[in-house]
């Protein structure tokens, strides 16, 4: 009790002056967290009282075939357009830092796409490009190709929303260009003088000083194309189709809770997304002293 | 010393300010509007509510909400500027937002038991709230007088009942049809059909359509297979339901054979868009629709949307037909349309009801509404705006009067309904990209349907 007292004497300043923050995360963060996972242990639809079932929500989940699409389409969209958005965004960075002029103008302009990138706006646009009378199928049939609908057949539609994010990699690549500004420029003149080529260098210095970038890179764009909801909401007018096909994870979440009322499965859903996230999280942090190179 | 305990209290001041906006889960929404000017981006304030009870001609206020676009606010919003003249002292906040927005915002709202007054309520969506028992019944005010239906015909004023509760009072009466543009098929150089005609007259009419147009991007007739209102009237004219009244499902395994198969066979013969045509037009607005851009010939619609499918139509006639009917069986029409019912939650319910009683009968207001919503439900409120219609207004005025003489009543739907009408729509995409049989599509859509309806 006593200990109790001298801390509230001695701290309580400084969590007034906290306060702000710590109301809003209580409020906002902490509490509607906690509700969740309570909620994601009963059958609630919003309108009568929460239902407690156990681990009933979690039990269906895996019987119910439009999750493990939602799964599926979301684990193909982060295994695959992940890695080509940062090999993209990287490459992009090579260039510009090889001493181009105006160098400044081209980094503003491939910033832009990652700022806007996730709007409607530009979701809608993505449907009118690839849509069957749209700009790629005129491109295409200017040289001849017949284009087809990308995004109402299932086995194009998820692709042009892969497109999109790699389309989106101004934010990594200027966080790239950060990095290889900080590679001592001595290492690759005492490389040249070794002889060594420019994928030598590439491969033996620039990869192994850049993987702590490329580590925060991943990390954040990973967690970032799980939870990926905007461009396939609007690419498929709300239904994750055709053929599932764009059913996002978040996607078939906000379906379960907002247009089927099942609050309770949708906390599931968001409970075990979180638990996903963490999970890779934690196993790319596993795997990163085997990989990632720190200077120090 | 003294600085320090000026600090102190401002942050004092502004802790209690934060707590207090973080606790109040109640009262005002930030995207109401009491000024028509207002558009629906405006977001004024709304005025702190009175906590004043009825009558008294203290100053009360009521939350008003529905969906729409923009023609249809303004609509909206000139008929509460009238009931706010007729009566001073009460105070009709608005809040609005198209049919998507609307449902999400409006069950968010109920379950955090902050549902404005009165809301605009649907057919399809009833059954989310009042089988949850979020809608007050309304009885006692029709029977004190505070809503007048004595112009209401008496099927009208049935539709909005549930249990012997009166939930919801029609706003307009509609029921959902086939229609063409007169041009389109004249250009073909074919008859249009007659209002009355069979599924076999309709087969034989697409077949005549499609003799007479053989071009690629053309099919004579929308996809209706993952349509459930049209299941649903495919079921009436069997003398079944697609749910009973007691909420399971009512159709069996040979009906939604039936029913696949039949789609299944016209996209074969390509008398309805393929797969991949139908997913691109999936949700795209109105004016870039199959049926305005003239890709399709018929499709299915409610008979109030004739005007705003004439405004997008550059040229000829948007003109209904009944659905194709079933000559051996019943008649499959129902009543729909929209409503006006008030939150079990409302403070203010005597005032909701007055409001509702003035929006459907009084004179100047439905002169503003006009069809907007279908046929009138007053009766004496049709005879007044007859002279007032436009020739695609009188046309819509038309079918649902014709339709009406047949049109019957839906059981109230279930509360899984969304549910089974997503599986109905999977199923159909399935089918018609060609993953499943019609016999797996129609087996699948029984079981899932069964599954969701026991919960």
């Amino acid at each position: 009790m006593h200990a109790i007292r001298t801390f509230v004497k001695n701290n309580w300043v400084g969590y007034l002056f906290l306060s702000p923050w710590l109301i809003g995360f209580v409020c906002l963060s902490a509490f509607p967290m906690g509700f969740s996972l309570y909620l994601a242990f009963t059958q609630y639809d919003m309108f009568s009282a929460p239902h407690w079932i156990g681990m009933n929500n979690f039990i269906e989940m895996f019987g119910d075939r439009k999750f493990i699409a939602s799964l599926k389409v979301t684990a193909k969209y982060v295994l695959i357009g992940v890695p080509l958005q940062l090999s993209f965004a990287l490459f992009i960075a090579l260039v510009l830092n090889r001493g181009i002029g105006g160098l400044r103008i081209y980094r503003a302009v491939y910033y832009l796409p990652s700022l806007f990138g996730g709007s409607v706006a530009i979701a809608l646009l993505w449907r009118q490009l690839f849509g069957a009378e749209g700009l790629v199928n005129r491109l295409l049939g200017s040289i001849g190709i017949e284009g087809m609908n990308w995004l109402s057949s299932p086995s194009t539609a998820l692709y042009t929303l892969i497109i999109l994010t790699i389309w989106q990699f101004g934010s990594s690549m200027v966080i790239f260009l950060a990095g290889l500004k900080q590679i001592p420029t001595d290492l690759y003149e005492s490389a040249r003088i070794d002889g060594a080529g420019r994928f030598k260098q590439f491969s033996n210095i620039t990869a192994p000083l850049l993987t702590p970038i490329i580590f925060f890179n991943l990390v954040m764009h990973i967690i970032s194309a799980f939870q990926a909801f905007t461009p396939a909401y609007i690419v498929s007018g709300g239904t994750g189709g055709p053929l599932n096909s764009t059913l996002f994870y978040t996607l078939y979440l906000y379906q379960q809770g907002f247009t089927h009322f099942l609050m309770g499965y949708a906390s599931a859903m968001a409970w075990f997304l979180l638990l996903i996230i963490a999970f890779v999280t934690a196993l790319m942090f596993l795997s990163s002293g085997k990989w990632v190179f720190y200077q120090e | 010393m003294k600085i320090t305990r000026v600090v102190l209290y401002g942050f004092m001041a502004l802790l209690m300010l934060i707590s207090t906006a973080c606790s109040s889960g109640s009262g005002n929404s930030s995207n109401s509007s009491s000024q028509p000017s207002a558009g629906s981006s405006g977001s004024v304030p709304a005025p702190s509510e009175s906590k004043a009870d009825s009558g008294s001609g203290e100053q009360v206020s009521i939350r008003f909400t529905w969906w729409g676009d923009t023609k249809r606010h303004e609509k909206y919003n000139a008929i509460a500027d009238l009931f706010e003249k007729a009566n001073p002292n009460i105070k009709v906040v608005r809040e609005f937002g198209s049919w998507d927005d609307y449902w999400n915002k409006l069950a968010t709202q109920t379950a955090g038991g902050n549902a404005p007054d009165v809301v605009g309520m649907h057919a399809t969506q009833v059954a989310n709230y009042a089988q949850r028992g979020a809608l007050l019944d309304l009885t006692p005010y029709v029977d004190s007088g505070d809503i007048n239906l004595d112009d209401f015909p008496p099927a009208v004023v049935e539709v909005g009942k549930l249990n012997g509760q009166m939930l919801m009072v029609a706003q307009g009466v509609t029921m959902t049809g086939i229609f063409y543009n007169s041009s389109q098929l004249d250009k073909l150089g074919v008859q249009p059909p007659d209002f009355n005609w069979t599924w076999e007259q309709f087969e034989a009419k697409l077949k005549e359509i499609r003799a007479a147009s053989q071009e690629k991007n053309f099919w004579p007739s929308a996809d209706l297979s993952s349509d459930a209102t049209s299941l649903m009237m495919f079921a009436r004219q069997r003398d079944k339901n697609l749910f009973n009244e007691d909420g399971s499902l009512g159709v069996d395994k040979q009906d939604m054979v039936d029913w696949f198969g039949r789609w299944d066979k016209f996209r074969k013969e390509k008398l309805i868009p393929d797969a991949a045509t139908n997913a691109q037009y999936t949700g795209v607005p109105l004016e870039q629709s199959m049926f305005i851009t003239g890709k399709v010939a018929f499709t299915t619609v409610p008979y109030n949307q004739i005007p705003n499918y004439q405004n997008f139509t550059k040229e000829g006639e948007v003109r209904a037909l009944r659905r194709p009917t079933d000559p051996s069986g019943k008649d499959g029409e129902f009543i729909e349309g929209a409503y006006l019912s008030v939150s079990k939650t409302s403070k203010h319910p005597k005032e909701a009801a007055r409001f509702i009683s003035f929006f459907v009968n009084n004179e100047e207001a439905v002169k503003i509404f006009k069809t907007e919503q279908g046929a009138l439900g007053s009766t004496k409120g049709n005879e007044i705006i007859k002279p007032l219609l436009n020739p695609a207004q009188q046309r819509a005025v038309k079918a649902i009067e014709d339709t009406l003489k047949i049109a019957g009543k839906l059981p109230l739907p279930p509360a899984g309904q969304g549910q089974v009408n997503e599986v109905l729509s999977d199923e159909a995409e399935a089918l018609a990209f060609g993953q499943i049989s019609v016999d797996k599509a129609a087996d699948e859509f029984i079981s899932k349907a069964q599954a969701i309806l026991k919960k």
